[in-house]
C-alpha cells in the first residue's frame, strides 16, 4: 500500500485511513472495556465482547504489519500509534493483582482462552491484541531502518534505496533521521522503565491458570512452554520485548536489573518459601516475582554481562546456596510447582558459556548429582530443564572432558534412573 | 539367527517403559555424554550403559507410533558404545544388536522408514568391529539389497557395508550372495551422481581385489562391467563430440561425467590388469561388440585410449588414492601392450603415462600410501592396529594387491619383451623409433 507509485494510491489517502483506523481503534477499546464491565454480570454480553475482541484484534493486526512491511514509509504514523499501543498495553494490564492472581474476569477468560494466552487481560479476551501492542513495539525497537548509526550499512553508494526482506525501499538520511527521532522520542527513560517493571512484575511472573497446567501435567507444560510463540503468549512476547528493551537502553535498563537481582536475601527468602511449600499449598507471589526477575536475567545476559555482573561470583555466593536449599526439600507428588528450582536451573543453562572455566567442573558435578535426585523422584518440568542444562554443560567446546570422566557412571545411572522414575509415574504406564 | 534380546537385571526390567516425550530427550543427552567422553569414559561403563537398552527397545516395540522415536536413540548410544570398544568386546553385544539390526534394517517392517539410517550406521559399526564373520551377519546381508534398489539415500554408509562384506566374508559370501551384489551394483552404476560414484567405484574396486577373477567373472555376467563400459564409453563419445548429457556448459562435457567415467575407467583398468580373460570375455559380450575380431580390436583400443586421455583426471583433487590408481592405469595399459599391435602403436603415450607415475613415486618426499585408500588403516586411526576381521582381511589384501606388489619398471620392461616376441622385432623397432627419445631417455 506505501508503494503508492505502484498501486496509485495518494499518500493523503493512506494517512486518512490510518488516522481512521486509529479512531477506529480506540473506540473500538472502548467498547471492549464497556462489554468487559458488563460482562461480569451479564453472561449475554459475552458474544459481544468476543465480536469486538476480534474486530480488534484484526484492525491491530493492520498498522503492526504496515510497520514490519514498510517501515520507513509508516514513519509518519509512528508517533500515533506507538502511543495507541502503549497506552493499550498498560491499560490492559494495569489491574493486574499480584501474581499468582488473575484479571477480575478469572483464571479463564470470557473467550474461553486460558493457558497459553496468559496473563489475561482486563477486559477480558483482548490477549491477542495485547500481543499485537507488544510485537508492534517490539518491532519499531528492532527495526534497523530507525537507526542512524545502521543508515550506511544498509544504503549503497549509488542508491539511496536499501535491500530489505520485502523488497528494494527508500532509504534516505533524511527519513531515518525522522524515524529515530520519532523512536527515541518515544522510548524515554522512564517510559522505558515503566515498560520493564510493567513487563517483568506484571506480564512475566506465572498466573494460576499456568500453575494449574503445570500442576495438571508438568511435562506437557514443560514442553509446551518451551515452545511457545510470541503469536499465542503475551509473555512470550513479552519476552521478546524485554530483550529488545534492555538492548535499546542497556546502559541503564541493565542497571536497573541488576539492581533487582542483586537483592540476595529476597531471593533466599522466596527459595526458602518454596522449599517450604506445604503439599497442597500454592506459590507464594515472591516466588513467581524473583521467576520473572531471574528469566529477564537469562533473556538479557549479555547487557547483564555488560553492566559488570560477574555471574560465577553471582552463582556461587547466591544462586548455589539458593539451589542447596531447594534440592534439600523433600518432593512430594502434590507439592505446589517447583518454580525457582526449575528457573535456577534454566539460567545455569543459559549462563553456562559465562561461566569462569575454574568452577564449571564443580557446577557440572552439582548438575549430575541433582540428575541422580530427580532419578528418585522429581517434578517432570525441572527434569527437563535440568536435561536441558546439563546439555549446555556438555555440548560445549569449552567442556572438560578430563574432569568429567570419574562422573560418566552417575551420568549414565542417573539418566536411566530419571527413565526409570518416570515411566513409574506415568499414567499410561504398563507393569508385566 | 536369534531373535530373543536378553534380559538384564535392572530397575527397568520389570516395566514396560512407555515412551514419552522425555525418553528421547535423557536418551539424546545420553549420546551426547558417550560421544563427549569418548572410550576412554565408555569402557569402564559398558555394563551400566548397555543393561537397560534391551528393555527399551522391547518397551518402545510396544508402544504405540512414537516408538520408533526412542528405536532410534537406542541405536544411537549402542553404536557410539561398540565403537568405543575392541573388537572382543563390540562381540559381546552380537546379542543385543544383531536383533535390533534384523528389525531397524527390514524395509517390510513399518518403523524401517524411521530407524534405517541408524540401524545401518549401527550395522556398519557391527560389521566393522566384528572379530570373526558370524553366520547372523551373513544372513543379515539379505537385507541390503533392498535398501538400495528402493533409493539411494543410504548409498555411502551401503556400499561401506558391502566392501566390509566383501573383505570379511570371502568365499563365503559371494557364494550366497552374488546375486544380491550383482542386484546392488545394477541398481547404482548408472544411476549415481558425481558424488556417488566414488563409494559405487570402491566398493566394486574391493570386489575385485577381493576376488580377482571370480569378481570380475561375476560382475560380467551379470552386466556390470558392460555397464562401466558403456557409461566410459558414452562420455567418451561426448567428450568428442561436445556433447554433455551431464548439462555442461556451452555443451562441453561437464565435470560429472568425467568424475563418473574416471571412476570407472580406474575399475576397467583393474579387471584388464588382474582378470585379463574376463576383459577379452566382455569385449565378445553381445551389446560390447558382435564379437567379430575388427569389432573386439575396437572396443580394446577404444578403451586403451580412454585410458590414456583419463589419466590426467585420475586421482584429481584431494583423493587419497590418487597415486594408487594412477599406477593401476599405467599398470593395464603396460600389461595390454602385447594384445595386440595396434595397441604398441600408443606405445609413446603409454610410456609418457608410465614415466608420470615413476617420476611421481622418485619425487622427493613422496610416500606411497601402501595399504590404499582406506581410512582405517591410515596412520594415527584409532584401528590401525586393530585386529578386527575387517582390518586383518582388508591389511592382507591391499598388501597382496597387484597394484602393490607389481614394480612398474620390471613389468614394463617385462611386457615390452613380449611384445617384442608377439609382434616381431621389426615391428618393434619400429613402434620404438616413433617414441619421443627423450622421453625414452628418462625411462632408461
Amino acid at each position: 500500500m506505501f508503494q503508492a507509485g505502484a498501486t496509485g494510491i495518494a499518500p493523503a489517502d493512506i494517512a486518512k485511513f490510518f488516522e481512521n483506523l486509529l479512531a477506529h481503534e480506540k473506540s473500538l477499546l472502548q467498547a471492549a472495556v464497556a462489554c468487559g464491565a458488563g460482562q461480569a454480570g451479564s453472561v449475554k454480553q459475552l458474544p459481544t465482547l468476543k465480536q469486538v475482541a476480534k474486530l480488534l484484534y484484526r484492525l491491530s493486526l493492520i498498522p503492526v504489519e504496515a510497520q514490519a512491511q514498510s517501515p520507513l514509509p509508516f514513519r509518519p504514523f509512528l508517533g500515533p500509534f506507538l502511543a495507541t499501543f502503549h497506552d493499550q498495553l498498560t491499560g490492559l494490564y494495569t489491574d493486574l493483582p499480584a501474581p499468582p492472581g488473575v484479571a477480575p474476569a478469572g483464571a479463564v477468560s470470557a473467550s474461553g482462552v486460558g493457558y497459553p494466552s496468559t496473563p489475561a487481560t482486563t477486559p477480558p479476551s483482548l490477549e491477542r491484541t495485547a500481543i499485537n501492542a507488544l510485537a508492534f513495539l517490539t518491532n519499531v525497537l528492532s527495526c534497523d531502518e530507525y537507526k542512524v548509526e545502521l543508515l550506511a550499512h544498509h544504503a549503497t553508494s549509488s542508491s539511496s534505496r536499501a535491500v530489505t526482506a520485502t523488497g528494494d525501499q527508500e532509504m534516505s538520511a533524511a527519513a531515518v533521521s525522522e524515524a529515530a527521532g520519532v523512536v527515541n522520542g518515544f522510548f524515554t527513560l522512564e517510559r522505558c522503565q515503566s515498560l520493564l517493571d510493567l513487563c517483568i512484575h506484571r506480564l512475566l511472573p506465572l498466573r494460576t491458570p499456568d500453575l494449574e497446567e503445570w500442576e495438571g501435567d508438568p511435562e506437557a507444560y514443560q514442553l509446551s512452554h518451551a515452545s511457545l510463540t510470541r503469536e499465542e503468549s503475551p509473555r512470550a512476547a513479552a519476552e521478546y520485548f524485554v530483550v529488545c528493551l534492555l538492548y535499546k537502553r542497556s546502559d541503564t535498563l541493565a542497571p536497573l536489573l541488576a539492581q533487582l537481582l542483586s537483592d540476595t536475601a529476597g531471593l533466599q527468602a522466596a527459595a526458602a518459601a518454596e522449599a517450604a511449600g506445604a503439599p497442597g499449598g500454592s506459590v507464594s507471589a515472591e516466588v513467581l516475582t524473583w521467576d520473572a526477575r531471574l528469566l529477564a536475567a537469562g533473556l538479557c545476559a549479555e547487557p547483564l554481562a555488560a553492566t559488570g555482573l560477574d555471574f560465577s561470583a553471582w552463582f556461587m555466593n547466591t544462586l548455589a546456596p539458593c539451589l542447596t536449599v531447594l534440592a534439600a526439600a523433600p518432593a512430594s507428588a502434590d507439592a505446589p510447582p517447583p518454580v525457582l528450582r526449575r528457573r535456577l536451573l534454566w539460567l545455569v543453562g543459559v549462563w553456562m558459556g559465562q561461566m569462569q572455566e575454574a568452577i564449571r567442573p564443580s557446577l557440572v558435578e552439582a548438575l549430575v548429582q541433582m540428575l541422580t535426585a530427580c532419578a528418585s523422584g522429581c517434578n517432570a518440568a525441572v527434569s527437563l530443564t535440568l536435561l536441558r542444562t546439563l546439555n549446555c554443560a556438555v555440548d560445549n567446546w569449552e567442556f572438560n572432558v578430563e574432569a568429567f570422566l570419574p562422573l560418566t557412571g552417575a551420568t549414565v545411572t542417573g539418566l536411566y534412573g530419571i527413565l526409570g522414575t518416570f515411566s513409574e509415574l506415568d499414567a499410561r504406564l504398563q507393569v508385566r | 539367527m536369534s531373535h530373543t534380546l536378553p534380559y538384564y537385571p535392572i530397575s527397568l526390567s520389570t516395566l514396560s517403559l512407555v515412551c514419552t516425550s522425555l525418553c528421547p530427550q535423557v536418551m539424546d543427552l545420553l549420546h551426547l555424554v558417550l560421544r563427549v567422553v569418548g572410550p576412554e569414559g565408555v569402557k569402564p561403563f559398558v555394563e551400566v550403559i548397555v543393561a537397560p537398552l534391551g528393555n527399551l527397545w522391547h518397551s518402545a516395540a510396544t508402544t504405540d507410533e512414537t516408538a520408533p522415536l526412542l528405536q532410534k536413540r537406542v541405536l544411537n548410544v549402542l553404536n557410539v558404545v561398540t565403537n568405543a570398544l575392541s573388537s572382543e568386546d563390540a562381540a559381546r553385544l552380537h546379542p543385543l544388536a544383531l536383533p535390533m539390526l534384523v528389525v531397524a534394517t527390514d524395509l517390510k517392517r513399518p518403523e524401517a522408514d524411521y530407524v534405517l539410517e541408524d540401524g545401518l550406521e549401527l550395522w556398519a559399526s557391527t560389521l566393522l568391529q566384528a572379530p570373526a564373520y558370524s553366520s547372523d551377519l551373513h544372513a543379515l546381508f539379505a537385507h541390503l539389497a533392498p535398501v538400495l534398489t528402493r533409493d539411494l539415500e543410504f548409498l555411502q554408509v551401503a556400499m561401506q557395508l558391502v566392501e566390509a562384506y566383501v573383505v570379511m566374508g570371502a568365499g563365503t559370501f559371494l557364494e550366497t550372495h552374488a546375486g544380491a551384489v550383482t542386484n546392488i551394483f545394477d541398481a547404482t552404476v548408472a544411476e549415481v551422481s558425481d558424488k556417488g560414484a566414488p563409494y559405487v567405484a570402491a566398493a566394486i574396486e574391493t570386489v575385485l581385489r577381493r576376488f580377482p577373477n571370480e569378481g570380475a567373472d561375476m560382475l560380467r555376467q551379470g552386466g556390470i562391467l558392460s555397464k562401466l563400459l558403456a557409461i566410459v564409453m558414452e562420455s567418451d563419445a561426448d567428450d568428442r563430440s561436445g556433447n554433455s548429457h551431464g548439462g555442461g556448459v556451452g555443451g562441453a562435457p561437464s565435470m560429472m561425467d568425467h568424475t563418473i567415467s574416471t571412476h570407472y575407467v580406474c575399475l576397467l583398468a583393474r579387471v584388464a590388469l588382474t582378470a585379463p580373460e574376463q576383459l577379452r570375455a566382455l569385449f565378445h559380450t553381445p551389446g560390447v561388440s558382435d564379437g567379430s575380431p575388427p569389432e573386439v580390436l575396437a572396443r580394446l583400443l577404444q578403451l586403451v585410449d580412454v585410458m590414456l586421455k583419463r589419466f590426467k583426471s585420475v586421482g584429481g583433487g584431494s583423493d587419497p588414492s590418487g597415486p594408487w590408481h594412477r599406477k593401476l592405469v599405467a599398470l593395464a595399459l603396460v600389461s595390454l601392450l602385447p594384445a595386440d599391435p595396434n595397441v604398441l602403436l600408443r606405445l609413446d603415450a603409454i610410456l609418457s603415462v608410465c614415466l608420470d607415475v615413476l617420476s611421481e613415486h622418485q619425487a622427493p618426499g613422496f610416500v606411497m600410501p601402501s595399504l590404499g585408500n582406506s581410512d582405517r588403516l591410515s596412520e594415527g586411526s584409532d584401528h590401525s592396529s586393530a585386529s578386527d576381521l575387517y582390518t586383518t582381511n582388508l591389511r592382507a589384501m591391499l598388501q597382496g594387491d597387484s597394484v602393490q606388489t607389481l614394480d612398474l619398471k620390471v613389468f614394463l620392461q617385462q611386457k615390452m619383451s613380449e611384445t617384442q616376441a608377439t609382434v616381431g622385432a621389426e615391428a618393434f623397432q619400429g613402434a620404438l623409433a616413433a617414441v619421443d627419445p627423450i622421453l625414452m631417455q628418462q625411462l632408461q
